[in-house]
């Protein structure tokens, strides 16, 4: 199911969309907010798959939401004005409607989305090294491919639908799970020791009780991810 | 979808048939649906209007004559839009409490004049 918010403080615009979402099989609408401040509260602490953002908020417009929030995930712009459209190619949102959305419009939306998710295979396989390991990956990143090198990567985070990938070089959000991303780091240096986290063995400072030092971060080890870690680790 | 182009001559003489036309592209099961939303929401949401103003909670009532303003356009009815439009810009304006009071005194019969087109409308189009 696809989770979806509306920022939206038209009334009717609200109800129409809240009608659509109900209406369509794969979609589930978990929450309606008139306001910018109220909908990145809410981005905060839930997983969010899109958001069906009016660009012409009273408080904080759609566009300054997209800049100031913490979380952003993928973006339907609505809007009355088409003078908007624009922006809505600019931050790369998903699709652009001008109200009032019909079901169609929105069917279509919804479509457009699904390819958008599905296309973005967030990690494409990089070069290989000696070992036959990848030495680096290239990561989906606001629209662009960027090479991350794995031996610069400290630990992987999950972020609701997103994960935060933690390098030398900063960090970098990108569109996937820790889950898929364990698969695709299966033959490396890195390991996954908790539902949220995969590390780099090679940068873990020091382990204790059920935690590891990593950076600066104190990351968990989950019961059933201790055994295949100390497997892992070069014990004297 | 069952979608067909609306008749023009069939629409009540309130209503503005070419900003019908261009928001909804003759698709009449979503004139259908916005009608259905107006009339459940319209007559709830003018009491609170009714309420702020009656309270003298300028911001508010502004913000919620914002909330309600595209409802009108939504149902052919530009016309009401553009008072909805007057009384959220007040504050822009030098304060008139007269020019407030003018609007709102005329909106009840408007607003009732709009739910029960509406519901007409959709009893029509239901038909």
């Amino acid at each position: 199911m696809i989770k979806c918010i509306i920022l939206e403080d038209e009334l009717m615009a609200q109800k129409n969309l809240a009608r659509h979402c109900d209406k369509h099989p794969d979609v589930e609408l978990i929450g309606i907010y008139d306001s910018a401040e109220k909908a990145i509260n809410f981005l905060k602490e839930n997983e969010v798959d899109l958001v069906f953002l009016d660009v012409e908020l009273p408080d904080v417009d759609g566009i300054e939401f997209l800049e100031t929030s913490p979380v952003i995930p993928e973006v339907i712009f609505t809007t009355a004005k088409k003078e908007y459209a624009f922006d809505a190619f600019e931050y790369e949102a998903v699709d652009f409607l001008k109200k009032p959305i019909s079901y169609g419009k929105f069917e279509k939306a919804i479509d457009k989305y699904k390819k958008k998710v599905n296309s973005s295979t967030a990690l494409t396989t990089g070069s290989a090294g000696a070992k036959g390991e990848f030495e680096d990956m290239f990561v989906k990143v606001n629209g662009k491919l960027v090479r991350i090198i794995l031996d610069d990567i400290y630990f992987i985070e999950n972020v609701g639908d997103y994960v935060k990938i933690v390098t030398d070089n900063g960090s970098f959000i990108t569109h996937n799970t820790i889950k898929s991303v364990s698969a695709k780091l299966e033959q490396t240096h890195f390991l996954k020791v908790h539902r949220s986290y995969i590390v780099n063995l090679n940068k873990i400072v020091d382990i204790e009780d059920g935690t590891l030092l990593i950076k600066d971060k104190v990351i968990p080890i989950s019961r059933s991810n201790r055994p295949q870690l100390m497997e892992k680790l070069n014990l004297l | 979808m069952k979608t067909t182009k609306p008749n023009k001559t069939d629409f009540h003489p309130s209503i503005n048939v070419s900003v019908m036309e261009e928001l909804y592209e003759g698709d009449m099961d979503h004139i259908r649906d916005m009608f259905e939303i107006f009339i459940e929401t319209i007559p709830e949401e003018f009491d609170k209007l009714l309420s702020l103003y009656k309270d003298q909670s300028w911001e508010e009532f502004g913000r919620q004559a914002h909330k309600m303003k595209p409802t009108f356009e939504m149902v052919g009815r530009p016309d009401i839009k553009e008072l909805f439009l007057k009384l959220e810009l007040h504050k822009f304006d030098t304060f008139d409490p007269a020019k407030i009071d003018a609007i709102v005194n005329d909106l009840p019969g408007l607003v009732h004049e709009a739910i029960e087109i509406s519901r007409s409308e959709l009893q029509r189009l239901n038909a």
